[in-house]
Parts: structure tokens; C-alpha cells; sequence
């Protein structure tokens, strides 16, 4: 953080720039200096390289290799998943009762469940789950939280209030109660999931912008566009909203993580995934009365979780460090 | 001075800001930010707006231009009472009347190009249609700036404070406005860039028949560029005039003692012992009864405490608001 | 200037940063020599290295930054070969320093009246009973009104003013031998800078401290010090006696900073300017680091940096155009 800090003052020092005009009065020039010819206005010659959002990125994970590694494990869970048919070395939903609860081997990497099913296997089918419930809900609830937050901030007064104590009343409510009531009168599955985890986070979303969006409104660029003469719509959608891009995307990788821990808890409790298809906090659910017989099938989803939590929280405190405005001129 | 031609004029123009704290916002207080402020700007000179912080300054500039909504008064744009005009109306309006901002790493959006920042005002009026034309004007604007074109696809990151100051000043004149407010354009540059922002301003405003506000509180750049100067002191208007004559015969206490402050760079003019005001600037939540400089006025008298001194004509051009000229 | 002693000497000072992107050279080879109760003035646009010599002198420098050569003298002590515990005895104590921005040079949690105890206390064995009247004294001293009713405020309670007038006066309650004052009055207006300024020029003839007085602003160099330092890019192009300087700048860096800042006495003219841009640390011009700006320019200058001439009466500069064989040889 400081050396951060103290790179951009070294940088800033470095930068002073300025431009020129001819000069009168040089009557003061001991003899035999060479007189230079007049300098015309002309334009400063300098400026600094470069650097658009994807090369900055680029720099975080050439510095920061935590945070590069985490990007690989997500990408990697990603994929593996989406080729789960491909990569799967068993059909997930085969049981072999006569294979019941068995421990690691070449066949079974990680051991087989209660009905025998192969534990890789269904965590690769799993995590399809998982990760569609991290990422989809989050999407549908941080576009609603956003467009809210907007104009919130923006307009202020009435709409305010309300937008806001809607979103006070939503954060006060137990979210997994809420979540839980809502997929109890929707019935379960794998849509009321993703509707229950959208209405129950945009709150906070909504919040977080709207903040953003009060400190960005007093911008004097914003000021600027406003004494030009800029519509109101066009003010937001082209000087506040591109603004709020880095915090989104910081609270995006924090939101999915949530998600997929709220999914993991609600599988957990009976609600999310459905047997026989299956999600990680399912499988932590199924398999816990087996944890002294098959500790490595039991533990395997539920490091899963915690492996892939952890790294979209490493990269977004490392997407925050880099993208924030304030470390940046 | 009869026959110029007003371009601005306010008419007992003020700004009240509302504050809330407390529980339930109970304790309200009402901060004067601008009081009965007369003015007239006329068309091709520079009003130099002085005064120090918290003076009003800043909120003056932009009532001129209905960046903020008056809570009193009248602003007339060439005839026009600003204050009344619907959103759209107005809107049309501020084709001729633009600001330069005082912060030139905050008055830029880091998100836009150059080329697309000060291509957004001809595009909000649709004034050219081509894209040529537009990239044209652009580099004609940016040239005229000091900036080299070929820069015009950077972003304002990649700048010093100086070239984004020009950047702002190239935005400003891209509608061909016949009126800019400038608020401390130059308070956050180092020296050297702030004589060339100086000399560009005034050359601009030769080459395209310009009427400045330039709102400062250094007064040595209000004396360089100023035609005629108003100096203020918390929300009131106390000193108006041609500037020579402002500052070779300041009128009102308050002049004399903020021209006396400034620090001048030559030592062999280093007086001993300075004519200092004494005191620090009451608040405007809460300000003196009568006149508002009178706590650390050293003329002060009852008469101060009592009566508001109204802001008059006391030589041809010289406006002075203080009870020691009815002697 | 009032004597010769000098108590205080910056020789060959050299900060660095080590940043992600290169060696910055923020302070290059600084000679600096305070005598006793001068006002020295170090002036110079941001970026210059004029705060980093304060930082440097104090020892505050923070990652990446490093002082890697040098020595800083006070009374003959090396500042550099000091351990913590001797630095500690001496910041605050026998070198203060005030900071632009008072209200974050405060802590806004305690006291005025308590934060200004702390150093009495620490550096001084008194009781408090001894600290507090003392700081009660020093409060009136420096021209806080009820100094007894204001021992117990906040700082956020306090005009910027009143809260400079506090910093000053726990700089000063030590009594000590030297003080830095990093551009003091940059954040007030002109009528409280004044009042300022004219506080810490009372003072300093009062106890007899020697100051460095780091601005921007050549106004307040030309009404509060005796000597003058002019830096840019990391190294002092010109010092002099502040008349001399004035009166006679000779640097074309010097010269182009006077005569750029409007005057309240002039009419309405075109300003001189410097042209050019303040060079890259990073990537330093090879000859004198002013050359691509300087209208002066010889060819020598883009090939070989320059020393620090002495001229007759004490005045020196970092130009070819005071050295004689290179003007003689006629290049």
C-alpha cells in the first residue's frame, strides 16, 4: 500500500510538465552566451506511456502473483467444469452399491459416496451448480442493485428514501431466512435458488453504488458536463456509471463467493440442488455422517469451496488495489 | 463605462445553504454563502472575483451560471433572467456561457479521451455533424491550447496538470461561448505552468473577444489579468472598481488589509512590522450583526453593529460598502 | 546574516526510490548549512525534493524511498549514524517541524493541550502539573486567545489559523536548536498567513532558533529568510543571501521562476514564461538537468553537468555561464 503510494508520488514528481512561449528581456545574458532562437508556442512534447484497463491488469498479475494464481484456479474450475461430460472420468449418476464409501485409488481419485457414485465425478457435475449459482444471480442481483444505486444517488430526495429503506429492510431480514422462505412458497430448485439469491443481495449492491454515486455527483467533471449543458441520462450513463466500473467489479468477485457459500448452505439445508444432481454444498451434506469413514470424499467439496472462495477474494483485493480511482491520479 | 454593454447582471442575488445534524436533523442552521450580491459583468472585460476561503467565491461563479439554484435574486444573461427558464431553455443557454474548474485532475472524466472530452459539448449542441469537421475543430481547439493534436486519443491520466488545464480551457471554448467563468484556474499549478496558463487565458480572450469572471484568492493573478476587480468578504460584495485603482487606492478596511498581507517577493520592501488584521474570519452559520467585517475591523463603531453599510458609488466606477465613506 | 557558526550541515545528501519502474533520484547531492538562528529558505516547484530533504532530515522517508548517501550534521552529531533511540531524542526536541496541512499533522482524538504536553514529557523530565502551565505558556506565546480554556479542545475545533499557531507551538516548546517548517502557510489565507509568518519571524529573534523555511512561494522566502537555496530536479541551482538573490538572480531557472509570478504592481502585460516540461527523475537529461528548458543553453550544457560556482560574495550557481574557462574557450 505505501510503496504503492509512494510510487505514485515518485511518479507525479516526475511528471511536471509544461509548455512555452517566446521570451523578452534577455539583456540580462552575461556576453558569449549563445542566444537562442525565439521558441514558438509550442505544445508540450511529453506525456505519460499509455496504460489502458487490460495492460493494468496485466501489471497486477506480473507483481502479484497470488493474485495470478488465484485467476488460473478460477479459470481452471471454470473450465473443468463446463467440460465435466469430457473431463469426467465416471457417469456421476451411475451407482455401485458394491462400491460403496471406498477410500482414494487410481480408479476413484477421490474415493466413491454412500450409493457408490465416483466423488470427482459428481464434483465436476457439482460444480457446474455451484458456479452457475455464484455467477447468474449475481449478475441479475448487481445489475438491479446497480441501476437502483444510480438513480438513488443520482436523484436524490424521495426516490432515495424509498430505493433506500427498501434495501435497509432487505439487509435487516436474515438473508438465508428470506432466501429460505421464498424457494419454501416457490417450491425447490435450481431457478428458485437463483431468484431468492437475486432479490435477497442486490441490496447491497444498491448500496455500495449509490455511495459512489454521491461522491462522483459532487465530481467537478461532472459539474463540467452539467455547465456544458448535458442531459441528465447522458451525464450518468457517460460520466458516472463508466466511473463506478472498478467497484463493480471488485464487489463482483466478492459477490459470487457469497453466493456460492448462501447455495452451499441451502444445499446444505435441503433446499438448493436436488438429488440426484448434485452441487458442492450438497455433497458436504450428503456425505457428513461418512467424514470418519471417507475423510477425503467428505473434505474434497468442502476445501473445493473454500479453495475457490478464497481465490475470487484474493483477486478481488488485488482488482481493488489496482483499479482504484484514488491510487490513480 | 455607459456605453459597454452589459453581458451579466445579478440583482440582489443570494445563496443559502441548509444544514442538518442531530438525531433528526433538529438543529438546522442556515450557512450564508453569497448575500445580496449586485453586479454587473460587461461584455469583453475581466471581473476579478478576490476574497478568502469561505467567501463565496466559488458559489458566486456559479449562480452566474445556475449551477446552483438561487435562494434569492436575479441572474440576467444578456437579457435573459436565467433563474426562471425551464431545464431545456437553459440547457440551450449555456452554449454561451462556460467555466473553467479549478481542480484539473477532478474536472476531467478519466474514463473519455481527450478527443471525446471536448468533442462532448459539440455533440450536446449537435454542432457539427461530421466526423471530419468535428476532428477538425478539435485540432484547431487543442492547437489553440498548446497541446499537440496527435494527443487528442489520450487519456487526461496521462497528462501534467498544466496540459489538463488546457484541455479544460480547450472544452470550455469549443461552443465559442462569449462568456467564462474561471474558478481559481491556476490555485493548483506550480509557478512556471501557471504563468502560461495565464498568458493563454489572455491571449484567448484577445483572439475571440472573451468576457472572463476570474474568481481567485491570490491577488497578484486577480491584478494581472483583471479589468475590474470584486473583492468580497463572507457572502457580501465590499469593494468594487477598476483594478489599478483598486489596488493603488484601496477604499474599504478590509482591501487595505488583504492587500497589505500578501507576501511580496522582493526583500528589499520586507517592512518590519506588517498592518495586520487581527482575528480569524467569522463563520457564516452565525455571522456579525451590521457589518460582517466589523469584529476585526480596527475603524469599527457602534454605528457598524448596528446598521448594514449598503454597497454605493462613492468616486465614478468605485462601489464601496462601509459606513467610514459618509464622512 | 547574524554570525558565522554553523550548527547545522547537509553534506552531499542522497535520497533515492526504489520504485517498480527505476531508481528515482529525489534528492541528488544536497549541500545544505544552516547557521545559528538564520532562517534558511528552500524553494522550488513540487517535485523538486525539497520536502524529501526535510523527510530525509527527519527521518520519516517511507518505503521505497532511502537516504543512500550523505551526512546530516547537527553540531557536528551525524543524524545518519544515529540509532532510533538517539533519533527519537532529537526529533521534536532539538529539530521540530510543521507540516503544511495542520489538521493532519493532529491527532483529532486528544487534546491540543495533551498533544502538546507529549513532547514536553517525553523529552523533558517534568511533571505535569510543570508541563501543562508550560504549555499553557506557549499557547499565549503564540498568540492563542484563553490559552487556559483552549488547553482542553479538539483540534476540529479550531480555525486553520488557530491550529498552525498550535503546531508552531509545539515545535517550539523544547526550545529547539532547529526548526523545519514544510511550506506552513500554503494552506491559510493571505490575512492569516501574514499573521503567521510574522508570529514565527517574532519567535525565531525571540529564542534565537534556526529555520528551514520550505515553500513554493517566493513571496514568503522574501520576507522571511536570510539565505536562500533554489532546487530543481534534486539539486540546488543557485544560492545566495536573499537580497542578492533577488536582486540579482542569476540562474536562468531562478530568473524565469521570478519573473514568471505576476506582480501587484505591474499592468497587465505578457508574463514571462519557462518553456519545456520539469525532466523525468527517471530519465534525467545527460548534461544540466535545466538545459532542455533554459533558453541559455549551450552545447557543453547537454553534455556535462555542471558544479555549484562560487562567485564573489557567497553567491553560487549551478551554471556554465559563471565558469569561466568554459565562457573563455568560447563554446
Amino acid at each position: 500500500m505505501n510503496s504503492k503510494k509512494l510510487n505514485r508520488a515518485a511518479d507525479l514528481a516526475a511528471e511536471k510538465i509544461a509548455g512555452g512561449f517566446s521570451m523578452e528581456g534577455t539583456d540580462w545574458i552575461p556576453e558569449g552566451a549563445t542566444q537562442p532562437a525565439k521558441v514558438e508556442a509550442e505544445a508540450e512534447s511529453e506525456i505519460a506511456p499509455d496504460e489502458t484497463i487490460g495492460e493494468q491488469i496485466k501489471s497486477m498479475f506480473k507483481h502479484n502473483k497470488l493474485a495470478l494464481v488465484s485467476a488460473i484456479l478460477i479459470v481452471l474450475f471454470i473450465l473443468v467444469t463446463v467440460f465435466a461430460p469430457i473431463v469426467a472420468p465416471h457417469d456421476p449418476y451411475v451407482q455401485d452399491l458394491t462400491q460403496r464409501l471406498q477410500g482414494p485409488s487410481a480408479e476413484h481419485l477421490l474415493g466413491t459416496d454412500n450409493y457408490g457414485r465416483d466423488v470427482l465425478s459428481r464434483m465436476l457435475y457439482g460444480g457446474r451448480v455451484s458456479l452457475l449459482v455464484g455467477i447468474f444471480p449475481t449478475i441479475i442481483s448487481m445489475t438491479i442493485g446497480t441501476a437502483l444505486g444510480l438513480i438513488a444517488g443520482f436523484y436524490g430526495g424521495k426516490i432515495d428514501s424509498i430505493i433506500m429503506r427498501l434495501a435497509d429492510v432487505l439487509m435487516a431480514f436474515p438473508s438465508l431466512l428470506l432466501a429460505m422462505l421464498i424457494s419454501y412458497t416457490l417450491g425447490n430448485g435450481l431457478l428458485t435458488i437463483f431468484m431468492a439469491l437475486s432479490v435477497v443481495s442486490w441490496a447491497g449492491t444498491a448500496r455500495v453504488v449509490r455511495s459512489e454515486v454521491l461522491s462522483l455527483r459532487e465530481k467537478e467533471y461532472v459539474e463540467a458536463a452539467t455547465s456544458i449543458g448535458v442531459k441528465r441520462g447522458t451525464i450518468i450513463r457517460r460520466h458516472i456509471l463508466p466511473n463506478c466500473v472498478p467497484t463493480l467489479i471488485v464487489l463482483f468477485t466478492m459477490n459470487v463467493p457469497g453466493n456460492i457459500l448462501t447455495e452451499s448452505s441451502l444445499s446444505f439445508l435441503g433446499i438448493g440442488a436436488q438429488p440426484p444432481s448434485t452441487s458442492w454444498g450438497l455433497m458436504v451434506y450428503e456425505s457428513k455422517q461418512y467424514l470418519q469413514m471417507t475423510p477425503v470424499s467428505t473434505l474434497a467439496p468442502g476445501i473445493t469451496i473454500l479453495l475457490l472462495v478464497v481465490a475470487f477474494n484474493f483477486l478481488g483485493d488485488a482488482l481493488r488495489d489496482k483499479l482504484d480511482p484514488s491510487l490513480k491520479n | 463605462m455607459e456605453n459597454r454593454k452589459v453581458l451579466l447582471e445579478t440583482k440582489d442575488l443570494t445563496k443559502e445553504f441548509k444544514t442538518k445534524s442531530g438525531a433528526w436533523g433538529k438543529n438546522k442552521a442556515t450557512v450564508h454563502a453569497v448575500t445580496d450580491v449586485n453586479l454587473n459583468v460587461y461584455e469583453g472585460e475581466t471581473l476579478g472575483v478576490v476574497g478568502e476561503s469561505g467567501c463565496g467565491k466559488s458559489t458566486l461563479g456559479r449562480l452566474m451560471l445556475r449551477l446552483l439554484d438561487a435562494t434569492k435574486g436575479e441572474v440576467f444573461f444578456d437579457g435573459t433572467e436565467l433563474n426562471t427558464l425551464k431545464e431545456e431553455e437553459l440547457r440551450h443557454m449555456r452554449k454561451q456561457m462556460q467555466m473553467v474548474f479549478q481542480d484539473p485532475f477532478a474536472s476531467l472524466n478519466p474514463r473519455l479521451k481527450i478527443k471525446e472530452i471536448i468533442a462532448e459539448p459539440m455533440i450536446t449542441h449537435n454542432m457539427y455533424t461530421g466526423k471530419g469537421e468535428m476532428e477538425d475543430r478539435i485540432a484547431d481547439l487543442l492547437k489553440k491550447t498548446g497541446i499537440r493534436p496527435e494527443f487528442m486519443n489520450r487519456y487526461p491520466h496521462q497528462f501534467s496538470g498544466g496540459q489538463r488545464q488546457r484541455v479544460s480551457i480547450a472544452r470550455a471554448l469549443a461552443l465559442n461561448p462569449r462568456l467564462v467563468i474561471c474558478d481559481e484556474p491556476v490555485s493548483a499549478l506550480d509557478v512556471s505552468i501557471q504563468s502560461q496558463i495565464l498568458n493563454l487565458l489572455g491571449d484567448l480572450q484577445a483572439e475571440m473577444n472573451l468576457t472572463y469572471v476570474f474568481i481567485s484568492h491570490d491577488l497578484s493573478v486577480v491584478r494581472y489579468l483583471s479589468d475590474r476587480v470584486c473583492v468580497m468578504f463572507l457572502g457580501k460584495v465590499c469593494e468594487l472598481g477598476i483594478t489599478r485603482d483598486i489596488y493603488a487606492r484601496p477604499l474599504h478596511p478590509y482591501t487595505q488589509f488583504l492587500l497589505e498581507a500578501v507576501p511580496i517577493p522582493d526583500p528589499e520592501k520586507k517592512k518590519e512590522a506588517k498592518n495586520m488584521l487581527s482575528g480569524e474570519i467569522p463563520s457564516p452559520v452565525n455571522p456579525p450583526s451590521g457589518c460582517y467585517f466589523r469584529t476585526r475591523c480596527p475603524y469599527a463603531t457602534e454605528r457598524c453593529a448596528q446598521e448594514t453599510p449598503v454597497l454605493r458609488e462613492v468616486e465614478p466606477d468605485r462601489f464601496v460598502a462601509c459606513h467610514l465613506m459618509d464622512k | 546574516m547574524i554570525n558565522n557558526d554553523s550548527i547545522f550541515e547537509i553534506r552531499g545528501l542522497k535520497t533515492q526510490f526504489f520504485t517498480s519502474k527505476g531508481v528515482v533520484p529525489a534528492v541528488d547531492g544536497v549541500d545544505i548549512t544552516v547557521r545559528k538562528g538564520e532562517a534558511v529558505g528552500l524553494v522550488g516547484e513540487s517535485g523538486c525534493g525539497k520536502s524529501m530533504t526535510a523527510m530525509s532530515v527527519m527521518q520519516l522517508l517511507k518505503k521505497p524511498g532511502r537516504v543512500v548517501e550523505g551526512t546530516i550534521k547537527l553540531n557536528g552529531e551525524d543524524l545518519l549514524k544515529m540509532n532510533k533511540r538517539e533519533i527519537n531524542d532529537i526529533r521534536g526536541n532539538r529539530i521540530s517541524m510543521i507540516f503544511q496541512e495542520p489538521m493532519t499533522a493532529l491527532n483529532p482524538v486528544y487534546t491540543i493541550g495533551k498533544q502538546a504536553m507529549e513532547a514536553l514529557m517525553i523529552h523533558q523530565k517534568i511533571s505535569k502539573e510543570e508541563a501543562k502551565a508550560k504549555v499553557i505558556d506557549m499557547f499565549a506565546k503564540v498568540g492563542i486567545p484563553e490559552p487556559e480554556k483552549r488547553f482542553s479542545v479538539y483540534p476540529h475545533q479550531l480555525s486553520g489559523g488557530l491550529r498552525q499557531r498550535v503546531m508552531i507551538a509545539m515545535a517550539m516548546i523544547c526550545n529547539p536548536e532547529l526548526m523545519i517548517a514544510d511550506e506552513p502557510t500554503t494552506a491559510l489565507d493571505v490575512t492569516i498567513e501574514a499573521q503567521i509568518l510574522y508570529l514565527m519571524n517574532q519567535l525565531q529573534k525571540e529564542v534565537g532558533t534556526a529555520v528551514i523555511m520550505i515553500t513554493h512561494n517566493l513571496g514568503v522566502v522574501a520576507e522571511s529568510c536570510d539565505y536562500v537555496y533554489v532546487m530543481y530536479a534534486g539539486k540546488i541551482m543557485e544560492e545566495a543571501p536573499v537580497k542578492e538573490l533577488f536582486k540579482n538572480p542569476l540562474h536562468p531557472y531562478t530568473f524565469g521562476l521570478m519573473n514568471s509570478i505576476p506582480k501587484m504592481t505591474e499592468v497587465k502585460t505578457h508574463l514571462y514564461t519557462i518553456k519545456g516540461m520539469v525532466p523525468n527523475l527517471l530519465n534525467l537529461p545527460q548534461g544540466c538537468r535545466f538545459c532542455p528548458r533554459c533558453d541559455k543553453a549551450m552545447k557543453i550544457c547537454t553534455m556535462y553537468q555542471p558544479d555549484l560556482y562560487e562567485l564573489e560574495d557567497g553567491h553560487k550557481v549551478r551554471c556554465f555561464l559563471y565558469n569561466k574557462e568554459v565562457m573563455e574557450s568560447g563554446k
